[in-house]
C-alpha cells in the first residue's frame, strides 16, 4: 500500500491524493458499486476559506502517509471534535480526521484528488452550524470514512 | 475608496485591501494551476489599489513552487492561503485570495484563467502591470 501512495493516478477504484508538495499523500479506496461521488462545500468559515470540498462513503478505506510528521498542523476549532490535517508548507487539507469512540473517521478534499476521471462529482452545499456536539458525532460515525490506516512503512504516522 | 479586511482562520495573516472600485466590479480569476486549484483559490488585483499585511512571522509559510518566481503566503497553522507577493526592485506586488476576505462582500465569478504557456519573463511583466503594489 505504501508504493500506491508514492505512486499519481487512479487505479481500480483507488484514488490518489496529495497536499501540493506532496508532503502529505493518501488513497481513497472507494468502493466498485459506487461510481457516484457526494460532493460537500460546507459553508463554515473554515472551508469558505479554504474552499473545502469533502467526500465520504461508509465502505471506502483511506490510508495515508506522511513524511515527516513535524511539519504537519492538526488544525482544530470550534467544537474542537476533528482533526484539519494542514500542511504548514502548502496550507493544502488534504482529509479532516475525527476520533469517535476509539476509531478514527475520515472525510477527504476532493481538491487534493490526483485524477479521478471516472468518477462523476455530485455537489451538494452544506452548512453544521447550530448542530449539538452529539448529533455531529453520530452523523460523522454514520456519513465519514470508518475504516482509515497510515501506510505501511511510512516514516511518520499520526493517529 | 473601498476598504476590505482579509485573513487567515486563526488571524495569524490578515491585510487591509485598499481598492479604488467596488468589489461587485472587481476582476476575479480563478487560476487552473495545480496550487490554485488545491486551494480552490479566487485571486483578485488591481495596480490603482493597495494592500498592506500583518502577519505573524512564527505563523507564515512562503510557499514557493516551479519557477519561484513568486511567494504564496499561507498560515502554517490553519492553512489558509492570503496572497502571492512578487519582490521587485521597483517594490512588492500582491494578488489576494477573495476567499481570505470578509464576508458579506459581494464580487463578480471568477474568471478561469491558466498561464502556463507564459514564460518567467512574461509572468513577471504581467504581475507588475496587474498586481498591486504593497503598501
Amino acid at each position: 500500500m505504501a508504493d500506491q501512495v508514492t505512486r499519481e493516478g487512479a487505479g481500480a477504484g483507488l484514488i490518489h491524493g496529495r497536499c501540493h508538495c506532496a508532503l502529505i499523500r493518501f488513497v481513497l479506496a472507494w468502493p466498485v458499486s459506487s461510481a457516484e461521488l457526494q460532493v460537500r462545500k460546507c459553508g463554515c468559515s473554515f472551508c469558505r476559506k479554504h474552499g473545502g470540498a469533502w467526500t465520504s462513503h461508509r465502505d471506502a478505506e483511506l490510508t495515508y502517509q506522511i513524511d515527516d510528521e513535524s511539519r504537519v498542523s492538526k488544525y482544530r476549532f470550534g467544537t474542537k471534535t476533528a482533526e484539519f490535517y494542514v500542511c504548514t508548507l502548502c496550507g493544502i487539507v488534504p482529509f479532516v480526521l475525527s476520533e469517535i469512540d476509539n476509531r478514527q473517521y475520515a472525510v477527504v478534499n476532493v481538491n487534493a484528488f490526483a485524477g479521478v476521471d471516472k468518477f462523476a462529482f455530485v455537489v451538494s452545499s452544506t452548512d453544521f452550524e447550530g448542530e449539538g456536539t452529539g448529533s455531529r458525532l453520530d452523523r460523522r460515525k454514520r456519513n465519514w470514512i470508518p475504516n482509515v490506516s497510515c501506510a505501511e512503512g511510512a516514516r511518520a504516522c499520526i493517529s | 475608496m473601498h476598504f476590505v479586511d482579509g485573513r487567515c482562520h486563526c488571524g495569524a495573516l490578515s491585510f487591509t485591501y485598499q481598492a479604488p472600485k467596488a468589489p461587485e466590479v472587481w476582476s476575479v480569476r480563478a487560476c487552473q494551476c495545480r496550487f490554485c486549484r488545491a486551494h480552490d483559490a479566487r485571486t483578485t488585483s488591481d495596480p490603482e489599489a493597495r494592500v498592506t499585511f500583518r502577519l505573524d512571522p512564527g505563523s507564515t509559510s512562503r510557499y514557493q513552487f516551479e519557477s519561484r518566481s513568486a511567494e504564496f503566503l499561507l498560515c502554517s497553522c490553519c492553512g489558509v492561503y492570503i496572497a502571492a507577493i512578487m519582490t521587485t526592485p521597483h517594490g512588492i506586488f500582491a494578488t489576494l485570495n477573495v476567499n481570505a476576505m470578509e464576508q458579506g462582500i459581494s464580487t463578480p465569478p471568477a474568471t478561469p484563467v491558466s498561464y502556463d504557456s507564459e514564460t518567467v519573463e512574461d509572468r513577471q511583466a504581467r504581475r507588475h502591470r496587474r498586481w498591486t503594489p504593497v503598501a
